[in-house]
């Protein structure tokens, strides 16, 4: 039967070490110091030696010989006060198999134990040495990981984004929130983004999680629109283009602007719409691009435009201001104007406006920034009545 | 057919090593040599070893020669019964010569067997 000698350990730890051993069903015998290990040896001579460090070196020499002498496939395992590479080399060559540091724990104590008997030819136990710690600390940090992304994912919740938002890049022209999407035109790039806001256990989100990017060949956008058939860009050309729902958004129609400075596109939930800085109108335009309303601005060059359901948002003036355009019955119904100075820095002039999440957005040119105002203080002016098609 | 790939031969040996980590939760430890050639050796350590650490390698040979802080790689590592069974490569900064030298002296002296 396996037997493993412990030698010169206090009480507390020969205690401790054979309950290592006993889990493998090796019995542990004791020696109280190297002098007790030398007679008890040659009598029954154990599998493995695991001896405290001795406090003189001769000692182990001393061990060395007599397991040499009466038990030469008698390993020995030397238990060191810390993890001192040169005391355990020292060690090693005055004849130990391998050398424990403190404090003992069991799967080291095990492994070499195992590992001395079997160099030895001999078998100590049979199961395997898992290397435990560090199990359980992966097993730990997996679990506890789980359970943190498991509750930070329960806890996220569609946030609604931030009051300003990074869209990375200085030449934005045109913008539109179709929901939780942000559509951003970008002329110099020749491309339109999609983003989408992200989740956050909070209750805002500065993070917008990029979707795709079309690169539009044909097209340097400075107007960008997203309905439900198709989507629509304005080019520095000033050709209203729609373009398929497809990879690359094809363009299938092209239709020249109806004015000498387009500076909105915006879809009311059931028609585009776009407006000219020139001309100060707004057209509502046909299926087919074609104008088939014009409504001239309460505001004087408009700059911007933006859409929500059966309204339009006009942003244009110099102080800025902001003004609404309402479907009613058989007109429409003009809400404002209203100064929207801290929309934008004074004296600059967006690029590209959008409605969504209960408030007006801007982007303007050189500023990687989209900032945003409350619709909610736009309000308490009376209306002002326009019959349809007066114009 | 097999072509074998080794520059040099290994001698198995049983030698203990000092290790020097020059990361991770141990910076030293210790293990035994199994097998040596000029370009790397395989060793046995309880200390965690990874694949691509950098290890210095510490250990001396029966005739007393000295080999300090080599800096080597380790190019696998192996688990087994609570022992990292790792192939080591000596870094180029280790003159390969001079351990051809001496592992084939004393081989020939019968100080390591050939594997």
């Amino acid at each position: 039967m396996a037997k493993v000698l412990l030698v010169g350990f206090g009480k507390r730890e020969q205690k401790k070490l054979a309950s290592y051993f006993r889990t493998v069903d090796v019995f542990c015998d004791v020696a109280a110091n190297v002098e007790g290990a030398l007679t008890s040896i040659p009598k029954d001579p154990p599998t493995v030696v695991i001896a405290d460090r001795p406090t003189r070196f001769e000692q182990i020499h001393s061990l060395r010989d007599v397991l040499r002498q009466s038990a030469p496939a008698t390993p020995l395992v030397l238990a060191l006060p810390d993890a001192r590479a040169d005391l355990a080399i020292s060690a090693m060559n005055a004849g130990a198999y391998d050398c424990l540091a403190r404090p003992l724990e069991r799967a080291d104590v095990l492994a070499a134990a195992k590992r001395a008997a079997m160099r030895s030819g001999r078998t100590l136990f049979v199961p395997k040495i898992q290397p435990r710690p560090r199990r359980a600390g992966l097993v730990g940090s997996a679990v506890a990981g789980f359970v943190a992304m498991t509750l930070f994912l329960v806890a996220s919740t569609r946030a609604i984004p931030a009051t300003t938002l990074d869209l990375g890049s200085a030449t934005l022209s045109g913008v539109q929130w179709s929901g939780r999407r942000l559509w951003v035109g970008n002329w110099y790039e020749s491309t339109v983004t999609s983003f989408q806001v992200g989740k956050s256990i909070f209750g805002r989100t500065r993070r917008l999680l990029m979707e795709e990017t079309f690169k539009l060949p044909d097209v340097q956008p400075i107007l960008v629109c997203d309905t439900p058939n198709a989507f629509y860009t304005v080019g520095f050309d000033l050709m209203i283009r729609s373009h398929r729902a497809a990879p690359g958004l094809p363009i299938s129609q092209t239709e020249k602007a109806p004015g000498s400075e387009p500076t909105g596109l915006a879809w009311d939930g059931k028609s585009l719409w776009s407006c000219d800085g020139a001309s100060g109108l707004l057209y509502r335009h046909a299926a087919d691009l074609s104008v088939a309303e014009a409504v001239p601005s309460i505001l004087p060059h408009p700059a911007g435009l933006a859409g929500e359901k059966n309204a339009l948002w006009i942003v244009g003036g110099k102080p800025l201001k902001v003004a609404r355009l309402e479907r009613r019955g058989d007109g429409y119904v003009w809400k404002g104007p209203y100064l929207a100075t801290d929309l934008l820095a004074e004296g600059v002039e967006p690029t590209g406006v959008a409605a969504g999440h209960g408030r007006l957005w801007a982007v303007s040119g050189g500023d990687p920034r989209m900032s945003s105002v409350p619709l909610k203080k736009f309000t308490g002016t009376p209306d002002i009545w326009m019959k349809a098609g007066a114009h | 057919m097999e072509i074998e790939k080794r520059k040099s031969a290994r001698f198995s040996t049983s030698i203990p090593v000092g290790l020097r980590f020059p990361s991770g939760p141990h910076r030293e430890g210790w293990g035994r040599i199994l097998n040596l050639s000029p370009e790397g050796l395989l060793l046995e350590t309880r200390f965690r070893v990874k694949v691509a650490g950098v290890v210095y390698v510490t250990f001396s040979l029966r005739d007393g020669v000295h080999f300090r802080n080599l800096r080597t790689r380790i190019i696998r590592v192996g688990y087994e019964d609570g022992y990292y069974i790792a192939g080591i490569a000596f870094d180029d900064v280790v003159d390969h010569e001079t351990l051809r030298d001496v592992i084939a002296a004393l081989a020939y002296e019968g100080g390591l067997a050939i594997s």
